[in-house]
C-alpha cells in the first residue's frame, strides 16, 4: 500500500514540476514576445530607426511601403509624419552626453545654417504636447532663428528668460526635442559623406538646479 | 534568477524551441497591433473639416493642437478628398522654402510631396483620380478638347487627406502667408 501511495505521489510532484515548468517556459516567451513587441514599435530598433548622436529618425516614416513596426509606431503615436523621402523628423528625450533632456536643466542647441534644406525645431513635454509660456514661444525654423555672423545659432531651452533664440521650458518635466528637416530638392543629405549627422544640431546642457 | 534557471533547466532544445516561439509570438503581436490600432491621425487633423474643401487651421498652440509633436511653426490647411464618385482637382502655390503639400491616405500613407524650393514659385495642380478600373468618361483629347492643366495623379487609397504646411515667419509676413494659402484649393471635379 506505501508503495501504491509512493508512486501516485511521485507521479503528482512529477505531473506539478512539468506542469509549472510549462507555466514558466510558456509566460518567459509570452513576456519575452509582449516586451520585445512593445519596444520595436515604441522605441524601434537599428532595422527601423537611425541615430546620430541623441537623435532619432524612423527610416520608412510615411513612406507607402513602410515597415510594420514604423506604421505601428506612428499609429500608436498619433503622429503623421511626412514622407520620410522629401521630409525627416529627428526626435532627441537626451542630450548629445545621453543624459535625459528635463525642464529643470539649461540646454544650447548649437547647430548651423543648411542651404539646401528649411528646418524647424522644437521643444516639447515628453508626450509631444506644446509647453505653454507667456513669451508665446514654442519653435524657431531657418526662418525665424537669429544666426550668428559666421552662419551658426545657438537656440536655449531655458525655464528662465535667455537672452537670444530662447524657447521657454518652463515646468513641463522630461522633455523631448525634434528637429525637421523639409529637403529643398537641390541635395539630398546623405548619410554616406555624414552629411545628415553633421546637419543636426549638438544638444548641450549647460546648468541644472 | 537562478531559480528559474533551476525549474526549467534549459537544454539547446528548450532554448531553441524558446527563440523561435519568441520570434513568432512577436511577429503575430506586431501584425496585431497593426491591425487592431488603428490610424487617428488624419481624422483628427481634419475633425469638423467639409468634404473637398480646403480649410485653414487655426494656429498651433498649448492645448490646441491636434496632433502629438505638430510644429507650431506652421501654419495648416487641411482638405478631405474622396474619389468613389468623383475626380477632385487640387491646387496649391509653394512659393517659399518649407511650404509643403501632401497628400496622405487615411492610413498615413504620404502618397505625394511638393516641396517649395528658393528662389521659384512652385505651382502645384493636380487632379485626383481614383486608382481603380472603372471608365470616368472619355479624356479631353478624345473629345477634342485642350488637355487639362493639372497632372493626373492616380490615388492609392480612395479617400485620404490634403495637408498645406506653410511656415509662420511671424507678424510680418502674416498677411501674406494667410493671402498664399487661400490660393490653394481642393474641389470635387464632376459628379
Amino acid at each position: 500500500m506505501s508503495f501504491f501511495t509512493h508512486q501516485i505521489k511521485k507521479q503528482v510532484a512529477l505531473f506539478v514540476t512539468r506542469s509549472a515548468r510549462t507555466l514558466v517556459f510558456t509566460s518567459c516567451v509570452a513576456a519575452a514576445s509582449i516586451l520585445s513587441s512593445c519596444y520595436s514599435t515604441d522605441t524601434g530598433t537599428a532595422l527601423t530607426t537611425e541615430t546620430f548622436g541623441p537623435w532619432v529618425t524612423w527610416t520608412t516614416a510615411g513612406q507607402p511601403g513602410q515597415d510594420p513596426y514604423t506604421r505601428v509606431h506612428y499609429a500608436r503615436l498619433g503622429a503623421l509624419p511626412l514622407n520620410s523621402d522629401s521630409a525627416q523628423v529627428f526626435t532627441a528625450r537626451t542630450d548629445s552626453d545621453g543624459r535625459r533632456l528635463h525642464s529643470s536643466c539649461d540646454y544650447l542647441i548649437e547647430g548651423h545654417s543648411l542651404p539646401t534644406h528649411w528646418w524647424s525645431f522644437t521643444a516639447f513635454d515628453d508626450r509631444g504636447r506644446l509647453i505653454p509660456n507667456t513669451a508665446d514661444r514654442y519653435a524657431f525654423t531657418s526662418d525665424t532663428v537669429a544666426y550668428k555672423a559666421d552662419g551658426t545659432f545657438t537656440v536655449t531651452l531655458s525655464r528662465d528668460a535667455q537672452p537670444g533664440n530662447w524657447l521657454p521650458t518652463g515646468g513641463a518635466g522630461r522633455l523631448a526635442a525634434t528637429f525637421q528637416l523639409v529637403d529643398l530638392g537641390i541635395r539630398a543629405l546623405t548619410r554616406e559623406d555624414g552629411a545628415l549627422e553633421k546637419a543636426l544640431p549638438v544638444i548641450k546642457r549647460s546648468a541644472c538646479r | 534568477m537562478m531559480w528559474l534557471w533551476t525549474l526549467l533547466r534549459p537544454d539547446g532544445r528548450t532554448i531553441g524551441a524558446a527563440l523561435c516561439a519568441i520570434g513568432a509570438l512577436h511577429i503575430f503581436l506586431v501584425f496585431a497591433m497593426l491591425t487592431v490600432t488603428p490610424t487617428p491621425a488624419p481624422a483628427r487633423l481634419t475633425k469638423g473639416t467639409s468634404l473637398h474643401q480646403m480649410v485653414l487651421l487655426p494656429p498651433v498652440k498649448p492645448g490646441a493642437e491636434r496632433l502629438p509633436f505638430q510644429s507650431p511653426g506652421m501654419r495648416y490647411a487641411v482638405c478631405r478628398f474622396d474619389t468613389n464618385k468623383t475626380d477632385v482637382a487640387v491646387r496649391a502655390v509653394l512659393p517659399d522654402p518649407g511650404w509643403v503639400l501632401a497628400l496622405y491616405s487615411n492610413d498615413g500613407d504620404n502618397f505625394y510631396v511638393a516641396v517649395g524650393q528658393p528662389g521659384r514659385k512652385i505651382n502645384v495642380a493636380l487632379q485626383l483620380v481614383s486608382n481603380d478600373d472603372r471608365f470616368t468618361g472619355l479624356t479631353p483629347q478624345a473629345q477634342g478638347l485642350a488637355p487639362p492643366s493639372e497632372a493626373v495623379l492616380k490615388v492609392p487609397a480612395k479617400d485620404g487627406i490634403v495637408v498645406l504646411a506653410a511656415p509662420d515667419r511671424g507678424y510680418a509676413y502674416r498677411e501674406q502667408l494667410l493671402a498664399d494659402i487661400k490660393r490653394s484649393s481642393c474641389q470635387a471635379e464632376k459628379d
